[in-house]
């Protein structure tokens, strides 16, 4: 064997047992999800082959009876022949709807199970559209392919179709084996030998030419599915970002974006249907490889049972059944074969699915537990630190050395670009540093546990998200709300005067801040940001972070947010991101970003005293809040 | 249930618009022939090996029959593929009239809850899959005519051996279309409910994707409530398919119980007969053919409780599909002559019908805005300062009260004619997944003024930008759809909005809160060239950040409402009203010397 073919078959024997691997994975899945699922699949499969076989069986003696006028006979195997077919379809009946919602469940739960996912893995996995983008066709996949739970049918059917192969070559072996007991032409052919070669042999070559065919089909299917799932994802887009997406049909209208969206949406839409269109074709092929193996075979099984009937090998009565055993060997055999195929293609959506399940949080480095604080005893340092987002070549943060004293309030300005929002994000350790490390009370933040690191911040951020739970439970950020720390922190907030609106209309905390249609329903942008800031309140961090915590508030707002924020604060070390001047003036240090440096840093009047940077943006701002007679700017 | 006509006819008109082919009837036609003949054959087979075994020549015609009905099947399976495969592509054909509807309805009716719903249909009839929508909708009907044939078949079959024998054939049937009469109104009552669980599904799972959600996600224990949120999900669901499980069991169950005393009394009478004389073969037939007529009528009942929730679904979509379109009123040729004055007459807006307890966004306002006036909106959270621009520029139309352009009455223009004078910035920012170029232009690459995108590119700050990007204003943006593309910042991205608006021109620049992400010098270069930019436009320009005010010929503040002030900045500072108590609140902290 040369090396080429040497390193093919490890690789075959390898991927043979990642596949039983992934198999045993997604039983040990369904176990964990819904113990009673597989034995019920189970009785499922063999009641599905009692339906088929009962019949087949029980009708022999019904036609004996009749033939040889036994009345007796036929009259209860006839009774029982009905009473139990009917039985058996009703327990079918019941358990097949059972099934469904227990295969509902399983699939809720899964489905549960692997959205959670994405949301425990780290910061930088959730921005980075490969990961995503390996969610995405993992999850279509099992919209496309099916899952688990017609996974476990499937595997039990594969299971069913073996034990009806059992069965049917077992009854068929009879029927071949019979001996003719008459003479003639016919007896030749109904000699076992010659009978059971004939078969056989017809049974080997429709299997392997439908094998060969169904091998070429099935790479075709598989290449076909893979461009498929990338057509699929690129027009989900279109669709549930573009076309479905709330809030922008304004724009699409006025600015007459609806012709160079529709066209782009029918370049995709003519990519799917033009792949659908190809499949059908293979589909079709597959159809024709099956039906035309089992027109041959069902052809070949009234022969062979009609001419062992015609020269007495076997009664008159057996020939539905031996006929219709002989069928069913071919049409188990293809069938298992069809499963096999099928459940093999599957492995590797199921691999993908299993590869990301087994991820990790790369962020999760730390076991050294870090305690809430009531005193908000928090020292954070920055030694050094660069950073450059991952797939970028620029630095984004630049040699930064900074400690941030603890309970005080920092303001962090520059212009856009800057990296302010960067800073922040490394300082909650969303991101780690490329070079230079974050300590925390002189300890690196890499050692603590991830976790509990995350619980000291109480941040607002710019683009913040409320979700479609009531206000309370987006404040909480539990089902189960400790009613009166929510009212405070609302009420610290600012957020008191709509909450008594709230009550009025009836649901007070218990409305809902967005529907599941998309979209938050009856709050305005700033009330949306005093819930934000609430929602910060509540988690008791020792470390504040507001980025652009009044953008959305009108004046009053913001001077009413200004004014409580001593309240907001206490004694909690702020960092202050903003790009309104005003909410320097609140803070004791200021610290000037610049393309990722630290350019100035101080606090107000030194920094307008020194005319760099912070003074050119003061400036620019003052300016016109400035009238005839004020005097802004320190003297000197 | 009445729907289930009008959606029918509907999806056949939809059907012929399509590009599928005209025989696609011929394939349904053959393939509930096909059905058919399989049907006969099946139950014709088993009766008639017995009898045709005496001889050779009987047996071949036999094995003739065999053959004909292995073809049969194997013209069945095949056409049902076809059948199968015509309604997929019926689907994702209609898929793209349906996705395109909600854009070109009234934004004003898409932007609210009816909106919402008809997307979330629409989405359900073309969207979830193969077994639901419209393809559902087609292929239970194929499913329920070709069993309803056979079982006609069987019944003619049947009753050549005892016509009289036709009520109790069809009496297990009988009962379990009344049980599932009985029960499909209780199912059906729930098909909302199975919408809205759909709908809290997806958002659950969109949670987990949303680029936004991601720091929140982490920052706060979001993944412990989404836990608890998705349980109860779940067990909702639970109660939902098992409600609708248990109670299909019950029609069935009666189907197959009240068929145990059919089939023994059957199997009787038939057992005399043979006893009499009647041949085997017409026994094994007439068995064949009565346990047939169950299994065709069990598939009926079984395929009727998804045809009504597929009715469901398709008969919210035609509502959505048949809604008039956004440009079908007002008058066609009519276009507003440049720019024009602009006139509210005591307009007064409510997002939510009217009645005793509406909650007025916008009351009795009586605003004139004369041409090139350039207004600055101010005035708290909610005070209705987008609802009024929205109103201004044709998007939303007055509950009560007109609005005149240039002494005409908005409503008897045409929505794209006012459309094509207005461009705008809003505070939500819109970027999709393809170039900057398009982007901006909003048109396809083949219509792009090249000479003006760039001068829009500059006058929005964006040059430096543009000049950094490696592929320039060909660069895909997001990386939605192209994994090397760019995503800009907030401060980049708002400059990206203006620039759209100051490319697209018009008579009127509506400018929402336009320097919200930008820092105080971007801020600053954006006010010295305001007037410049909005030249020869009318503009209204909203924002928080009253130093802006300064550039407007005139501010109007709204309070609740209703407009409460108005005139220069000059004159309103100094009649010490609402507007000079905002713009001192703002002011203090860049006048005061002392730190606060």
């Amino acid at each position: 064997m040369s090396q080429a073919e040497k390193v093919n078959k490890a690789s075959k024997k390898d991927e043979r047992k990642k596949a039983w691997q992934t198999l045993l994975w997604v039983l040990r899945e369904v176990h964990t999800l819904k113990r009673s699922y597989t034995p019920l699949v189970l009785i499922n499969t063999l009641l599905n082959l009692a339906t088929i076989y009962v019949p087949i069986l029980l009708i022999a003696p019904v036609l004996e009876g009749f033939i040889s006028k036994n009345w007796q006979k036929a009259w209860t195997w006839g009774l029982t022949l009905v009473g139990l077919s009917i039985a058996l379809n009703l327990l079918k009946d019941f358990l097949s709807r059972y099934l469904k919602i227990q295969g509902s469940d399983l699939h809720e739960a899964f489905s549960a199970k692997i959205h959670e996912k994405p949301m425990t893995l780290d910061y930088p996995s959730s921005q980075d559209n490969d990961a995503k983008n390996a969610f995405q066709r993992a999850f279509q996949s099992m919209n496309y392919e099916g899952y688990f739970n017609e996974f476990i049918g499937q595997l039990f059917t594969l299971l069913g179709d073996l034990l009806s192969l059992i069965t049917s070559v077992s009854l068929s072996a009879v029927l071949l084996l019979s001996s003719p007991k008459t003479e003639g032409w016919l007896s030749v052919i109904a000699q076992p030998w010659l009978a059971t070669t004939v078969t056989v042999g017809l049974v080997v070559l429709l299997s392997l030419l439908t094998k060969k065919s169904n091998d070429q089909l099935a790479i075709q299917r598989k290449r076909y599915h893979d461009e498929h799932i990338t057509v699929e994802t690129d027009l989900n887009y279109i669709v549930m970002q573009v076309l479905l997406s709330h809030g922008n049909y304004a724009l699409y209208q006025v600015y007459n974006m609806i012709p160079m969206i529709a066209a782009w949406y029918k370049e995709k839409s003519k990519a799917l249907t033009d792949f659908l269109l190809k499949a059908n074709i293979i589909i079709k092929r597959e159809i024709l490889n099956k039906d035309v193996s089992g027109f041959v075979f069902t052809l070949m099984a009234w022969f062979v049972a009609g001419v062992k009937v015609m020269t007495n090998a076997v009664p008159l009565a057996m020939v539905v059944t031996y006929a219709n055993s002989l069928i069913q060997v071919s049409k188990s055999w293809l069938s298992f074969s069809e499963n096999l195929a099928t459940i093999t293609r599957r492995v590797p959506y199921y691999q993908d699915i299993q590869n990301y399940m087994a991820k990790e949080n790369a962020l999760e480095t730390g076991t050294i537990p870090v305690e809430k604080r009531r005193d908000h005893e928090v020292l954070l340092t920055m030694e050094n630190v660069s950073f450059k987002y991952p797939g970028s070549d620029k630095w984004a943060l630049r040699n930064v050395n900074v400690t941030l004293d603890m309970k005080k309030r920092h303001a962090v300005v520059g212009l856009n670009g800057a990296g302010k929002t960067t800073f922040v994000l490394l300082l909650c350790r969303l991101y780690d540093p490329t070079e230079g490390r974050i300590l925390l009370n002189g300890v690196d933040i890499r050692k603590y546990n991830y976790q509990e690191y995350l619980r000291l911040f109480s941040a607002v951020f710019q683009d913040f998200q409320l979700f479609a739970f009531p206000v309370a439970e987006n404040v909480a950020c539990d089902v189960d709300y400790d009613e009166a720390r929510v009212r405070a922190c609302l009420e610290m907030a600012g957020f008191s005067e709509r909450l008594a609106e709230l009550e009025e209309e009836g649901k007070g905390l218990e409305t809902e801040v967005a529907s599941f249609l998309g979209g938050v329903m009856h709050f305005s942008g700033g009330e949306q940001q005093k819930m934000a800031i609430a929602r910060a309140l509540y988690n008791q961090g020792s470390v504040m972070i507001l980025d652009e915590p009044t953008a959305a508030l009108d004046p009053i707002s913001e001077a009413d947010i200004y004014a409580h924020l001593n309240e907001i604060i206490e004694e909690k070390t702020t960092v202050f991101i903003s790009h309104r001047m005003s909410s320097c003036r609140f803070c004791s240090d200021i610290i000037v970003f610049n393309e990722g440096e630290i350019v100035e840093r101080g606090e107000h009047n030194s920094l307008l005293a020194q005319g760099g940077l912070y003074a050119e943006m003061w400036a620019a701002q003052a300016k016109y809040y400035l009238e005839q007679g004020h005097v802004s700017l320190v003297e000197g | 249930m009445k729907h289930l006509w009008k959606n029918f006819t509907f999806l056949c008109g939809e059907w012929r618009k399509l590009p599928i082919k005209k025989t696609a009837w011929l394939y349904f036609f053959l393939y509930f022939l096909s059905g058919g003949v399989v049907a006969v054959l099946t139950v014709l087979v088993p009766s008639q090996a017995v009898v045709s075994l005496q001889n050779f020549e009987t047996f071949l015609p036999f094995l003739g029959l065999v053959a004909a009905l292995g073809l049969a099947l194997f013209l069945q399976n095949i056409l049902q593929n076809e059948t199968y495969m015509l309604s997929f592509l019926f689907r994702l054909l209609e898929a793209y009239p349906a996705a395109m509807k909600p854009m070109l309805l009234p934004a004003e009716q898409m932007e609210g809850p009816k909106g919402k719903e008809q997307r979330n249909y629409i989405s359900a009839a073309v969207y979830w899959g193969n077994e639901l929508g419209v393809e559902g909708f087609m292929t239970n009907i194929r499913d329920i005519v070709a069993n309803l044939i056979n079982t006609l078949i069987y019944i003619l079959l049947s009753a050549r051996l005892e016509w009289k024998w036709l009520p109790l054939i069809l009496l297990p049937a009988v009962g379990q279309g009344i049980m599932s009469l009985i029960f499909m109104k209780q199912i059906n009552e729930k098909n909302q409910e199975r919408q809205n669980l759909w709908a809290e599904g997806h958002y659950m799972q969109s949670i987990a994707l949303k680029n936004e959600a991601a720091k929140d996600v982490r920052l706060y224990p979001i993944v412990d409530i989404f836990k608890k949120k998705y349980l109860d999900l779940r067990k909702r669901w639970h109660v939902y398919v098992s409600g609708k499980q248990y109670r299909l069991f019950a029609a069935d169950a009666s189907f197959w119980l009240l068929s145990i005393a059919r089939d023994v009394i059957v199997f009787i009478v038939l057992f005399r007969r043979v006893q009499a004389g009647m041949p085997v073969s017409d026994f094994v037939l007439y068995m064949g053919v009565i346990l047939g007529i169950s299994a065709y009528v069990s598939g009926i009942f079984n395929k009727i409780a998804l045809l009504f929730q597929n009715n469901f679904v398709v008969t919210h979509f035609r509502e959505a599909m048949q809604q008039p379109e956004y440009d079908q009123t007002g008058t066609p040729g009519l276009v507003p002559q440049g720019l024009g004055t602009i006139r509210f007459e005591n307009v007064s807006y409510s997002y939510s019908s009217e009645n005793e307890n509406t909650k007025w966004a916008l009351k009795n306002i009586n605003l004139t805005i004369k041409p090139g006036e350039k207004i600055a909106l101010v005035g708290e959270n909610g005070a209705g300062k987008t609802t009024l621009v929205k109103l201004a520029t044709g998007i939303f139309t007055p509950t009560r009260g007109e609005i005149y352009y240039d002494g005409i009455n908005v409503k008897e223009f045409k929505p794209t004619e006012l459309y094509k004078k207005v461009a705008m910035v809003f505070q939500n920012m819109t970027i999709i997944a393809t170039t900057l170029a398009e982007n901006i232009t909003c048109q396809p690459e083949s219509e792009i003024d090249y000479e003006r995108l760039n001068w829009a590119i500059e006058k929005a700050g964006l040059s430096e930008v543009v000049a950094r990007l490696s592929e320039g204003v060909h660069s895909q943006l997001t990386t939605y759809l192209h994994k090397d593309g760019v995503n800009l910042s907030g401060g980049e991205n708002q400059r990206l909005m203006l620039a759209r608006a100051l490319y697209k021109g018009g008579d009127i620049l509506i400018l929402d809160e336009p320097t919200a992400a930008l820092d105080p010098l971007a801020e600053a270069a954006l006010y010295e060239r305001y007037h410049e930019l909005a030249e020869n436009q009318t503009a209204v320009f909203i924002s928080h950040r009253l130093s802006s005010t300064q550039f407007c010929d005139r501010v109007v503040f709204l309070k609740e409402g209703e407009i409460v002030e108005t005139g220069t900045h000059a004159s309103l500072m100094e009649a010490k009203g609402a507007y000079q108590h905002m713009f001192q609140e703002q002011a203090k902290y860049y006048q005061t010397e002392a730190a606060l």
